[in-house]
């Protein structure tokens, strides 16, 4: 676990030294989260609204932070794979065609935080300097 | 002889059936009828797949038509669910606003997730100035925002408008915030990426140049997704897409825009401000059916290519075969017509022959009947063909034929008839001539065209024609009569010294008559002994001594009864008959004088005529020798009387026959002598016994005295080539002038008249 930490900064760091401008996200979720990690695709399929469930039936919550955050546009662009413009517009076609909502959208890594520690069914990505024990970092794989 | 109009009618006959049947060759043309049938079944072909295509083309444009409307449909129930998203935010947002003291309002609304999500639509509060208040958008608050045509407006509608700011097109849906019904406080503002609007466009209904757009009632497109590009404040050209009213029929219209044709349904929108445009490609929609239509034509392009080969591949094979039963057919008709030709013509000449003229003149006779129209038959005869043949050849004779065939057909007018009957025969019709004084002219002018000279192998060449007329009615009333009549007024023209005409009468119809009778009964002369000979005793002029007897050959007709030798010694000569007649003569004078010597009567010679046939025969000296001996006959006896012109015709052959006759010891006497002064000398070759004066010799003794002086003169001389002369029908003057030049002339004796039979004398 710490070692998978120890990894995770090292990456933080290298990405920190990679883009200056950029924030590190980490996705993390509550402690108490019935989950610890997640394949690429869940990650994908729950946050584009494709999906709300992972394994048997576990329900996840996706939170998303304000469209003009620096962790939002790291987070689309190293998670999921898109620019947020891709996403915008894929949330556009789904919710004109009424097929979904986006994930809910928080301010910033603090109300994200305080959603995941209170509802553990939630998953979120937030600036690595506000990482407490109270999170989990999700692995994804 | 056949009717040669029978023969001839297949020939008109054929010439109409040929004519039918060529029309109905015309169009069981194996060209014809090939390229009919093939026309027709590339008709077929290519309506048939005209029909296919246009079918399948319709089927596209309804299908198309179908999916436009389905499509519309979706996109209207999205647009209207959104913009009524959007208008109950709207009033959410007022109406909290009026019963939420508090200037958070959003906040409170954010907090109970009833506002649209924040990614795509960003709601403000913008108070009476115009100046953002409260949003969603954080960085919009105290930034001045007032669409333009949003200033003054109070009453409570929905407005949408259109914002470009840093290139990004959003559409903005304002309402009032209004305390009570009366003051406009601010505004609530909606705005949204125009993009949104347009973001239900799938590939996968709508193809790549598909069309979604929304137009505002300015007839500006809001927002307009072309396949993959966005435009905005677009004109959208034409009515039909402002003008359309909703729930107009929805006619689907063919429209263009930037270049693509599209099929397109516009749909105003209820209760909103705005149009909704669906457009699916012309081309794209139809491509599958274009693909289809495609594979049709070349499908229909192979079948048309393959129809036209195999056609044209029978057609020309049933063209050839057509092509070669027609030549045949042709040639047999070609054929045929020569065969007939040959039939009715004459080969050299390519004059009418034999069987056509007789045909012509049964006709010419029958018109005359019907239309007493008189016409002249000449019958032609060249006089010295057989000379010009025997001498220059057939090929020249062939030719000399044939010039004469032309020019003879250019001596008539073209309506008279010339025909050959054959050998150097040729006949003429001339229609309607009624006298010898019209035919008179035409005969001299054919006459006038043989005279000239003719050239044969390179040789000029005298030739004359003798010519006989008959005249229908009055020469006879039949072809076979006027035939006939003009042949033996022909032969009067011949026997008239030739290159004349001469025109049938009774009495030369009479004269040939006899002169058939004789011809016919020649034979039966000889054979029935109707000939007999008579004698004549010859008289020494000094004394009136008999010397000699002469035999004379006469013919018993039984009809005509007795005839001298001058009218039917030509006739035998002409039949050869003669030969037989002569000999005939000379075994029966032998045989008399055989007779007399037993009975004891003087030896006296018998002079017997030899004719020229029976001289110029080969077997002559042996058929003479031969009754010498059978007869037992003195041969010193026997004389043989020639005639001076045979005598003379062959020297050389004279002289042999001469020497071969005087070594039986049979005499020989020239008769006529004094006839052709100019071949006298040829004579004195000659063994000659005996001369007989020729009888106008005798005549001009009792003539004038220079006449007179001429006759001694040949007599004369005459005595210097014979030991004896005699002269013959002297009468008893003329005996007594030969008695008054006897001292001066000496001449050996003389004649008398009396005749007598095989008597005793």
């Amino acid at each position: 676990m710490l070692k998978r930490l120890n990894m995770l900064g090292a990456s933080v760091l290298l990405s920190v030294i990679g883009h200056a401008a950029t924030a590190d996200v980490l996705l993390v979720a509550s402690v108490e989260a019935p989950f610890t990690r997640l394949a690429s695709s869940e990650l994908t399929d729950i946050y584009l609204g494709r999906r709300t469930q992972i394994g048997k039936g576990l329900a996840v919550i996706p939170l998303d932070q304000s469209g003009n955050s620096i962790e939002r546009e790291e987070f689309y662009t190293r998670y999921i794979g898109q620019t947020p413009a891709q996403i915008k517009a894929h949330w556009s076609r789904l919710i004109f065609t009424g097929r979904g909502q986006p994930p809910q959208t928080l301010s910033d890594s603090r109300a994200v935080i305080d959603r995941l520690v209170s509802d553990n069914t939630t998953l979120g990505y937030i600036n690595a300097a506000y990482f407490d024990d109270r999170l989990r970092v999700v692995q994804v794989e | 002889m056949s009717n040669p109009f029978y023969l001839q009618s297949p020939k008109t006959e054929s010439a109409y059936g040929n004519h039918t049947h060529r029309r109905l060759h015309h169009l069981a043309n194996p060209v014809w009828l090939f390229s009919i049938l093939a026309l027709l079944l590339l008709i077929i072909i290519w309506s048939g797949t005209y029909f296919l295509v246009k079918k399948e083309h319709s089927a596209v444009e309804r299908q198309t038509a179908l999916s436009v409307g389905e499509i519309l449909d979706t996109y209207e129930a999205r647009v209207v669910r959104a913009l009524r998203e959007i208008d109950t935010t709207l009033k959410l947002v007022r109406f909290t606003a009026n019963s939420v003291d508090s200037s958070a309002v959003l906040d409170i609304l954010q907090a109970q997730e009833l506002l649209p999500p924040a990614l795509l639509f960003t709601v403000s509060v913008v108070n009476e100035r115009g100046v953002v208040v409260e949003s969603t958008n954080s960085l919009l608050i105290e930034q001045y925002l007032m669409s333009p045509m949003q200033s003054g407006q109070s009453n409570d509608t929905l407005a949408v408008d259109r914002v470009i700011t840093d290139d990004v097109v959003q559409l903005t849906f304002t309402r009032p915030l209004m305390s009570g019904h009366e003051t406009v406080l601010g505004w609530i503002v909606i705005s949204i990426d125009a993009d949104f609007f347009v973001s239900s466009y799938a590939v996968r209904s709508m193809g790549d140049q598909g069309m979604l757009a929304l137009v505002g009632d300015d007839g500006l497109a809001h927002v307009v997704r072309a396949g993959s590009e966005i435009y905005s404040d677009e004109v959208l050209e034409g009515t039909p897409w402002v003008k359309s009213k909703r729930d107009a029929g929805l006619p689907l219209f063919l429209t263009t825009w930037r270049g693509e044709e599209r099929y397109t349904m516009v749909r105003e929108l209820y209760s909103f401000p705005l149009s909704i445009v669906v457009g699916l490609s012309k081309n794209e929609q139809l491509a599958s059916a274009q693909a289809i239509a495609k594979k049709y034509w070349q499908r229909a392009g192979w079948a048309s290519g393959l129809l036209l080969v195999v056609f044209t591949a029978l057609g020309r094979f049933s063209w050839k075969l057509q092509q070669e039963r027609q030549r045949v057919m042709e040639e047999r008709i070609l054929h045929a017509e020569q065969v007939e030709h040959l039939a009715f013509h004459d080969a050299l000449t390519e004059l009418p022959n034999r069987a056509f003229f007789s045909y012509l003149v049964t006709q010419a006779v029958r018109l005359g009947e019907r239309h007493e129209e008189p016409f002249a038959l000449l019958f032609l005869d060249l006089d010295r063909f057989k000379l010009v043949n025997d001498s220059l050849g057939h090929e020249a004779g062939d030719h000399l034929l044939q010039e004469t065939a032309k020019r003879l057909t250019s001596a008539v007018r073209a309506s008279d008839v010339v025909a050959r009957l054959g050998g150097d025969e040729f006949v003429i019709i001339l229609h309607k001539v009624d006298s010898q004084a019209c035919v008179t002219p035409i005969a001299e002018k054919i006459l006038d065209s043989v005279r000239e000279p003719f050239y044969l192998a390179g040789k000029e060449c005298h030739v004359s024609v003798s010519i006989g007329a008959s005249l229908f009615p009055f020469d006879g009333l039949d072809e076979q009569t006027l035939i006939k009549n003009a042949d033996m007024a022909m032969y009067q023209a011949k026997q008239a010294g030739k290159n004349t005409a001469c025109f049938y009468t009774t009495e030369l119809g009479l004269e040939t008559d006899v002169r058939l009778m004789l011809e016919s009964g020649l034979q039966r002369a000889l054979d029935q002994k109707e000939l007999k000979l008579i004698y004549k005793t010859k008289h020494n002029s000094s004394d009136g001594e008999v010397i000699g007897i002469e035999a004379l050959l006469r013919w018993q007709h039984p009809v005509l009864g007795l005839l001298e030798p001058s009218q039917f010694i030509s006739m035998a000569e002409e039949s050869g008959l003669i030969v037989s007649i002569g000999n005939w003569a000379i075994e029966q004078a032998c045989k008399q004088s055989v007779l007399w010597q037993e009975q004891g009567a003087p030896a006296l010679t018998i002079a017997v005529d030899v004719y020229e046939r029976q001289f110029y025969d080969e077997v002559f000296v042996k058929s003479v020798n031969d009754i010498v001996a059978a007869t037992r006959m003195r041969p010193e006896l026997l004389e043989l009387q020639v005639a001076e012109s045979i005598v003379l015709k062959d020297v050389e052959y004279t002289a042999g026959v001469f020497k071969e006759i005087k070594k039986i010891g049979v005499k020989i006497a020239v008769d006529d002598f004094g006839m052709k002064y100019s071949k006298l000398s040829s004579l004195k070759v000659l063994p000659l016994d005996v001369l007989k004066v020729d009888a106008t010799l005798v005549d001009s003794l009792s003539g004038t005295y220079s006449e007179q002086q001429l006759s001694f003169a040949v007599i004369k001389f005459g005595q210097c080539l014979s030991p004896k002369v005699f002269a013959k029908e002297v009468s008893p003057q003329q005996q007594s002038v030969f008695m008054h030049g006897l001292t001066a002339l000496q001449f050996h004796g003389f004649y008398s008249s009396e005749t007598f039979e095989n008597r005793k004398f």
